[in-house]
């Protein structure tokens, strides 16, 4: 088969799932079609990247070199009119003005013919960096989805009084995998833009799913922000609509932009920034944690808010020395700190997973705005590692807030004797999120290394972040080992709790677990053959070696990879806690883990982590960062009109 | 300060989570039959109910619900239940079966108390 | 003698280096007090009691994790010194020291989870400064090894004259001194009782103490890292600054977390962070 023919088998395959999936609300035969359109989905995906080889990249149309004509100014007439209607019904303002404003724009630059004649062999573009978007959206992706009719059945379960539509929301997310693998291969401004915004309704719907006031609400703020960064992709686009081959991103992005098309550049990294929910836009990204955790998973990790960081990754050569592409640069950057900061007063565990995702995106918008090879490598890398750790990570506190009802973290007490093998993944996410070697903490390795070559203070500033923010990410995520790590006399009937995780969340996860492992062992082969040449191609570089293990290194990598693993599954193994009682001061009653009270009496134990009050405070971190962003994010597309 | 009703005929139960509930300064009474349970409803109606869906081996608990939800519809109640099969996993799956019980939380045994405490203060209406 | 040989020396030398400076540190302490002091070996013979001690276990995965602390903890200085990349070595540093913290906290008891929650404080309050150290001897030097510091004609601790200061402050912490022994101390006046030891007995706080003389002399081999023109001199800094710490921890009274993490975040930040602002300002 042909590269483009598979590509378009790949889009539209999840559409077609999504659009049959709406169609049949029988639930047996519902889970069937939601595990085998995924396993066709991730088959596609492998398939496309099969076909797709070695090659630097690939230009095409559409089939039988169709104009896209009036389609796409149709399908936006749509998903407008969709937005104003369901403004109009809980009666908010703001979204139908950005939905109408965007399509005010596509309209004018249709009928005043403002809009060139795009290159028929040109709409698409697909390229390394596509391949690893395309193998992320279409393994994780399925995985997810798959994950979600186990933890869906356990949501309503709990919940029985939440009217569901799970036939909505399963055929949602497969129309939301179709609409990210459009994204990820468009060349087409106008046409990336569209998928674009499929992505934002997409995203709007599932954080809305149980349609209460508080989740509504939070659906809107992410429907505004993400309207708004697609408002500014489309001026931008009306700004290069005059420039010849200003509408094709793969010209566009060819090498340090020119003066005259910093503003635009400005304005699709600000679409960029909303998307994937850097500060001053962190808000929405936090809002979207009350949605059920494949949602999550799936739009609010390692899908949807990667799109960002995908077109600031494709940016990043145009924007490359510029100021524009620093102070984008410190948007990410400064983000990343801050988050890191309110994440260590915060005691909802997914809340604390989104302000991770959050800092992550951040490092990636941090490396794509300076524009180098080396720091274009870092951010791929960790766009793979963190998909793969934080979409684990998800599902996990979703499986395990279905059987014990809590998100908080000081809950998850001695979770090793509760849940170990649950604990088991929990402990594998974690390590994948920041212990060395696996690819973020390489990354990050990376990333100091290439930021030690940006001159002036601005070399100096980030590195201080670096710093600073790695070891914030140690402090939150080392409390939440604590937590795991501790054990505590069970009962066979507390530790029955494990035997209700339903099968589908033992696949999935399991799979992703092993899919974490697996990209650590490899780390040397994904550089070497997909990310290396892809950054080498983007900055049209001489050939160098971005990852340098070393035998030792590699001793280190593997027995660090597996030594949290093992010691869960040791715990699981021999379950014995206690031995001997814990001290406590001379006074030890340690059954069900209480201690003699000092007049007399039993107390439970109750250990409580560090949240540094006192010394940091949440509140304070998030406007400050929330601030000082947008006061970058402001200078930024002011640089860009003024600085020619 | 609510007063909290528990509905258990498990003596353990009710005691860990009558110690936690009132820890966290609410007022605890208990019943352990529905019988019982009823009256003490028509006496003084309480801010929020938790109770087992299996009392004296039935699921007598389900009917106590429904009744409940019928005749005092702002009445948040929690079901706590030692029951996991209750529901097949393809009625689960299915629309037709939401709302099949009218509480606002259905939690599998065990449950942890804190984790209790905090489902009833997420639950009780914004009063003081 | 290739690097290898250097990392098997430190793995094998260490320890008696650690074990004798822990030795030393008791004696000049007590004659600090107007005390005598126990033999300076008496370290050594209190590791070799310990091993024979009864383990009470109180959470089996204890061990493995201990075991692992050591291992990595005497795996960062023969990395270090065996030529492995400066940064690296330091992520290998940090994860050897949550091992500790993970350790402890696996007991789930009052004293030593709140010793591994100051111990992770603790860990905050010092990462930075290790992360920013190594860039700074990186960026001065041009080098990313060990051996490429030493050989590099530039003198690292005359251009970095604030990460010194600041490398004094942190090794503090890492020694173990006052005032910033808040999760585990020498002395036996700890208001946690053993803080992050508490539930630790015989094996395990051998394993402890040992992974403690490894961190000893890596944080030598950090100084010598820093006047790389000569390890004598290197050597002869280390054990000067080990005396002020012995003086300083007799001097003063442990402070609260709060204060640790505020004084040597602030410490890192004006010192290292200035440090490496001239160094980028300056364009080397």
């Amino acid at each position: 088969m042909s590269l483009p023919s598979i590509v378009f088998a790949l889009v539209a395959l999840p559409a077609i799932v999504g659009a049959i999936l709406s169609l049949f609300t029988q639930a047996t035969l519902r889970n069937a079609i939601v595990v085998i359109g995924g396993l066709l989905v991730a088959a596609m995906a492998v398939a496309t990247v099969a076909t797709f080889g070695g090659a630097d990249g690939a230009f095409f149309g559409l089939p039988g070199n169709m104009a896209l004509g009036q389609t796409l100014i149709v399908v936006d007439f749509g998903l407008t009119a969709f937005v104003v209607a369901i403004s109009l019904k809980h009666r908010r303002v703001l979204a139908p003005i950005l939905a109408l404003a965007q399509f005010a724009i596509a309209l004018y630059l249709e009928v005043a013919g403002r809009l060139p004649e795009p290159d028929p062999q040109r709409l698409f573009w697909v390229d390394r960096l596509s391949m690893v978007m395309i193998l992320v959206i279409g393994l994780i992706g399925p995985l997810i989805c798959i994950n979600a009719i186990g933890y869906m059945r356990a949501y309503h379960r709990s919940s029985p009084m939440i009217q569901g539509r799970r036939t909505v929301f399963f055929s949602l997310l497969f129309v939301f995998l179709a609409a990210m693998f459009g994204l990820v291969v468009s060349n087409y401004l106008p046409l990336m833009l569209v998928f674009w915004e499929i992505t934002t309704i997409c995203s709007f719907l599932l954080i809305g799913y149980t349609r209460t006031d508080e989740t509504i609400g939070y659906a809107f703020r992410a429907l505004n922000m993400n309207l708004l960064g697609g408002l500014g992709f489309g001026v931008a686009i009306v700004l290069l609509s005059s420039q010849t081959g200003g509408l094709d991103l793969a010209i566009l992005t060819h090498g340090p932009a020119a003066g005259a098309l910093l503003p635009a550049i400005a304005l699709l990294a600000f679409a960029g920034i909303t998307k994937s929910a850097q500060m001053p836009f962190s808000s929405w990204l936090i809002g979207a944690m009350y949605a059920p955790s494949p949602t999550s998973a799936l739009l609010h990790s390692s899908t949807m808010v990667k799109a960002g960081v995908f077109l600031l990754l494709r940016l990043s050569p145009a924007m490359s020395g510029s100021t524009v592409g620093y102070l984008v640069a410190f948007v990410g950057l400064l983000t990343f700190l801050f988050v890191s900061l309110v994440a260590v007063t915060e005691q909802n565990t997914k809340k604390v997973l989104a302000y991770s995702t959050i800092g992550s995106l951040g490092l990636i918008v941090g490396c794509a705005g300076i524009g180098t090879p080396e720091l274009a490598w870092v951010g791929v890398m960790i766009i793979i590692f963190h998909a793969l750790a934080k979409s684990l990570l998800f599902l996990v506190i979703g499986t395990i807030e279905q059987r014990l009802y809590t998100k908080n973290m000081e809950n998850l007490d001695a979770l090793l004797s509760l849940m170990p093998r649950v604990s088991a993944l929990f402990l594998i996410g974690i390590s994948g999120m920041f212990i060395a070697p696996f690819g973020i903490a390489i990354a990050k390795w990376t990333a100091i290394r290439a930021f030690l070559s940006v001159p002036g203070p601005a070399g100096a500033a980030m590195i201080l972040i670096m710093a600073f923010g790695s070891s914030l990410t140690i402090f939150y995520w080392g409390k939440l080992l604590i937590k795991i790590l501790s054990a505590r006399r069970q009962t066979d009937y507390e530790r029955s709790i494990e035997n209700r995780v339903s099968r589908y969340e033992w696949l999935t996860e399991g799979a992703l677990a092993l899919g974490v492992i697996a990209a650590t062992a490899c780390v040397g082969l994904i550089s070497n053959q997909v990310v290396g040449p892809y950054a080498l191609t983007a900055f049209a570089a001489a050939p160098r070696v971005f990852l340098a293990i070393d035998p030792a290194i590699l001793l280190v990598m593997l027995s660090a990879t597996l030594l949290l693993p093992f010691v869960a599954v040791l715990s699981w193994l021999n379950p014995t806690y206690d031995h001997s009682d814990f001290y406590a001061s001379g006074r030890s009653a340690n059954v069900g883990h209480v201690m003699g009270a000092a007049l007399g009496g039993i107390k439970r134990v109750t250990l409580r982590n560090y949240y540094l009050d006192g010394v940091v405070s949440g509140g304070l971190m998030f406007r400050t960062g929330t601030v000082a962003c947008g006061a970058v994010l402001a200078a930024m597309v002011a640089a860009s009109v003024v600085i020619r | 300060m609510a007063h909290i009703l528990l509905i258990d005929d498990d003596p353990a139960s009710v005691a860990r989570n009558t110690e936690a509930i009132q820890g966290d300064g609410h007022s605890v009474s208990s019943s352990s039959t529905t019988a019982e349970a009823v009256r003490f409803v028509r006496n003084e109606l309480p801010d929020l109910v938790v109770m087992e869906a299996v009392l004296g081996g039935k699921l007598a608990g389900l009917d106590l619900a429904r009744s409940l939800a019928q005749d005092h519809p702002d009445l948040p109640l929690i079901m706590l239940t030692k029951a996991d099969d209750l529901m097949s996993d393809e009625q689960l799956d299915s629309q037709d079966s939401d709302g099949w019980i009218p509480v606002s939380r259905y939690l599998e045994k065990p449950v942890m108390t804190d984790v209790l405490v905090d489902e009833i203060d997420h639950l009780l209406p914004e009063a003081e | 003698m290739t690097p290898a040989i250097y990392a098997l020396l430190f793995v094998l030398l260490a320890p008696v280096f650690g074990g004798l400076l822990a030795g030393i540190d008791r004696i000049v302490s007590a004659r600090m007090q107007g005390r005598v002091g126990p033999p300076l070996l008496q370290p050594f013979y209190d590791v070799g009691k310990l091993l024979q001690k009864r383990t009470r276990q109180i959470n089996p995965i204890a061990e493995p994790l201990l075991i692992a602390h050591l291992g990595y903890m005497a795996a960062t200085g023969a990395l270090l010194l065996g030529g492995t990349d400066l940064i690296f070595t330091v992520f290998v540093y940090a994860l050897a020291a949550l091992l500790l913290v993970l350790a402890a906290g696996s007991a789930n008891s009052p004293f030593s989870f709140a010793g591994a929650e100051r111990e992770l404080v603790v860990l905050l309050a010092s990462e930075p400064f290790f992360i920013l150290m190594m860039v700074a001897v990186c960026k001065v030097t041009a080098a990313s090894t060990f051996g490429g510091v030493l050989a590099s004609s530039q003198l690292v601790a005359v251009q970095l004259p604030g990460v010194l200061l600041a490398f004094v402050v942190v090794a503090t912490i890492k020694l173990r001194k006052s005032p910033f022994d808040i999760s585990i101390s020498h002395h036996p006046h700890q208001e946690l009782v053993s803080g992050l030891t508490s539930d630790m007995s015989g094996r395990l706080l051998a394993y402890v103490e040992l992974a403690h003389w490894y961190e000893s002399a890596l944080l030598c081999a950090f100084m010598v890292l820093l006047f790389n023109w000569s390890v004598p001199l290197g050597l002869l800094a280390f054990a000067v600054a080990y005396a002020l710490e012995v003086l300083v921890d007799n001097a003063t009274s442990r402070i609260k977390w709060q204060l640790v993490l505020r004084s040597t975040w602030a410490a890192t930040l004006l010192l290292c962070g200035g440090n490496l602002l001239a160094l980028f300002v300056m364009g080397r």
